[in-house]
């Protein structure tokens, strides 16, 4: 064994530089196709699934059992009571990092002669503020800390004909069915990327949305994770402390876009990965066979010195080994590079599905994947070699003496 | 002298492209040990092939072939490499060296594979090396010596092999008569110092002038064949 090593490390450092440069330039592009790939798939899923999280959704959110699955008619009355209580409770979750409470209320708003329905959402702007950094403002600032500060949708700012510093009034009805109202100056006006939400969804501070509606409850908690892999932990948790609640992951409260989204993704993903792995084996397996075939006088004097078929296949496919090795590894290397400086901002992506705004996607690689793509590549070469040395050590051995 | 090899009617044809071609026509012939042996002829009576069968890198395909006693139709895939292995040792025109290696890891490799244990490994390297005024060019690998010298590389590793027969397919006719005549020289010693059998094929009278005795084979027969 430590002399097929031997020869396999020899025939990779003394072989001719044409024969050895190819095998190991077409094996590193292979493979550093796959790990570029891969990084690639893995940055946009994850970049997504960034966006989704600290857009809108958190890493999910709490209720009142059922609350999500039925229409109410006074959908107050199964909204959170003692809220202090159960977000003091929640915040004591392994995992939990940030709680935002929230409500969702319908509302006119209305800016000098112009009057436009919305959606409003009632929020801790300045605990909000430190978490869904994804939302974009446009003008002026993020809801943080004022009092009677509104943040409006593009869209409807646009309707509205309002800019920053502009005062809205917030019209809608309370609990009780009475109409109240709110005045509010803009402090700032943002965009998702999603033309129907920014269309119609304004913020204001929780405080202020209460007090509109007459109310002391919050419609839902949505929560800050250390992890997304934290979510299945806090699940339990909220089960065990609070029977009373459910919690549902950002996954399914956006299932429409985001999961949709990932597993059409991930489908098309997989089906681009075989045509690059088919395209990658074939490419190295004519690499490689065509650097055994060249040797096959080398081989024949193998076999007429008393190499048997087995050993020769043996010797190639360690050498092959070795080669694949080190081009994986340079295939590797290179990809690292390239992450570092021309790739460093990654690629710009033309808006995606519903949304209306580019981005870049970060080619995100790991170890493992490194790891997953290295072997790819050195087992193609392996396989590579493997069927060009059967089929040179079958070859008669005065046939392969006599070949050029 | 014992026999060790023995033909009788023996055949081998093959097809060159579309064309059948009957490269043996039953021949029969005996070579002792130690014999010093050519095999003469012009091109395409046939040398080439009964080197082959005697070197048991082509199979017999009609009549007998006898290495030391044993009919070599009846010997596996695995006894034929064991005895190429150990008692064959093959001098070829183009040399046939690992480029890759050194004059002494080529002469080396085969030793290893053989099972010879590092310390002999060695001696038998230098000695070989020296029998064939080589080892100031140990290190050198085959592409930076000259014809000569590789194909006395080549028979550093027969000696060092310690075979019993040597088959040497036309082992001058890549070199000059100067070369040509040194390399003669030294089949010639191998065989009077270490009683090798030492079959080569040759039509070069320079060659024919080392050897006793010349087989002479025309369209794949002998014309003279007689037990040596």
């Amino acid at each position: 064994m430590l002399l097929l090593f031997k020869m396999a490390f020899q025939s990779l450092v003394r072989s001719p530089l044409r024969r050895t440069l190819a095998v190991i330039l077409t094996v590193a592009m292979g493979t550093g196709s796959l790990f570029i790939f891969h990084g690639f798939n893995h940055g946009v899923m994850n970049q997504y699934r960034t966006a989704t999280i600290q857009s809108r959704f958190g890493y999910g959110q709490v209720n009142l059992k059922g609350y999500r699955e039925q229409v109410f008619e006074k959908p107050w009355e199964h909204w959170i009571q003692n809220s202090n209580d159960v977000i003091t409770s929640l915040k004591q979750i392994a995992g939990v990092k940030q709680v935002f409470p929230r409500i969702d209320f319908g509302a006119m708003l209305n800016s000098g002669a112009i009057n436009v329905s919305g959606r409003g959402q009632g929020v801790d702007g300045s605990e909000e503020a430190t978490f869904f950094n994804m939302l974009n403002v446009e003008e002026g600032e993020t809801l943080s800390t004022q009092e009677n500060g509104i943040l409006l949708g593009r869209g409807l700012a646009r309707a509205l004909k309002a800019k920053v510093g502009d005062h809205v009034t917030v019209l809608s009805s309370t609990v009780d069915g009475s109409f109240n109202g709110v005045d509010l100056q803009v402090v700032g006006i943002f965009h998702t990327g999603q033309k129907d939400f920014d269309d119609v969804v304004f913020r204001i501070q929780l405080a202020q949305a209460q007090a509109l509606l007459a109310t002391t409850r919050v419609e839902s908690i949505a929560l800050g994770l250390d992890s997304v892999d934290s979510w299945k932990n806090v699940e339990a948790g909220v089960a065990r402390s609070h029977p009373e609640l459910e919690s549902t992951s950002f996954a399914i409260l956006d299932k429409v876009y985001y999961q949709h989204a990932v597993d059409w993704l991930a489908s098309q993903f997989d089906v681009f990965q075989f045509i690059i792995l088919s395209v990658v084996i074939l490419g190295i397996f004519n690499t490689v066979s065509t650097s055994v075939l060249e040797r096959k006088q080398e081989i024949g004097n193998l076999r007429a010195n008393g190499e048997s078929k087995g050993e020769v296949i043996a010797m190639l496919c360690t050498e092959n080994a070795v080669l694949g090795m080190a081009g994986g590894i340079f295939g590797i290397v290179l990809v690292q590079f390239l992450l570092t400086t021309v790739l460093s901002q990654g690629f710009l992506m033309p808006p995606s599905p519903g949304i209306t705004r580019q981005f870049y996607v970060l080619i995100e690689v790991s170890p493992l994947m490194a790891v997953k793509t290295f072997l790819m590549g050195t087992v193609s070469c392996l396989i590579g070699a493997l069927l060009a040395a059967i089929k040179v050590a079958r070859m008669p051995i005065a046939e392969a003496l006599r070949s050029h | 002298m014992s026999c060790i090899y023995s033909c009788e009617n023996l055949r081998f044809s093959y097809v060159l492209g579309s064309v059948p071609v009957e490269a043996l026509k039953g021949v029969d012939l005996k070579l002792d040990r130690g014999a010093l042996v050519a095999l003469s002829g012009p091109s395409g009576s046939g040398k080439s092939t009964l080197l082959n069968l005697l070197g048991l890198i082509e199979n017999p395909q009609e009549g007998t072939l006898e290495l030391f006693g044993q009919n070599v139709a009846t010997l596996s895939e695995t006894q034929k490499n064991q005895i190429r292995r150990h008692k064959i040792g093959f001098i070829f025109q183009s040399f046939h060296l690992f480029n890759v290696m050194s004059a002494e890891e080529n002469i080396e490799y085969f030793l290893h594979k053989q099972g010879i244990p590092l310390k002999e490994r060695t001696q038998r390297v230098a000695d070989a090396l020296n029998a064939v005024g080589l080892w100031e060019h140990r290190s050198k690998r085959p592409l930076q010596m000259s014809g000569g010298q590789r194909q006395r590389v080549a028979i550093a590793r027969a000696i060092a092999k310690q075979s019993e027969i040597l088959i040497a397919d036309e082992p001058t006719a890549s070199l000059d008569q100067h070369t040509g005549r040194d390399i003669m020289e030294l089949l010639a010693k191998l065989n009077s110092d270490h009683k090798t059998t030492v079959v080569v094929s040759s039509h070069d009278p320079m060659v024919l002038s080392f050897i006793p005795t010349v087989i002479r084979l025309v369209d794949g027969s002998l014309t003279n064949a007689s037990p040596v």
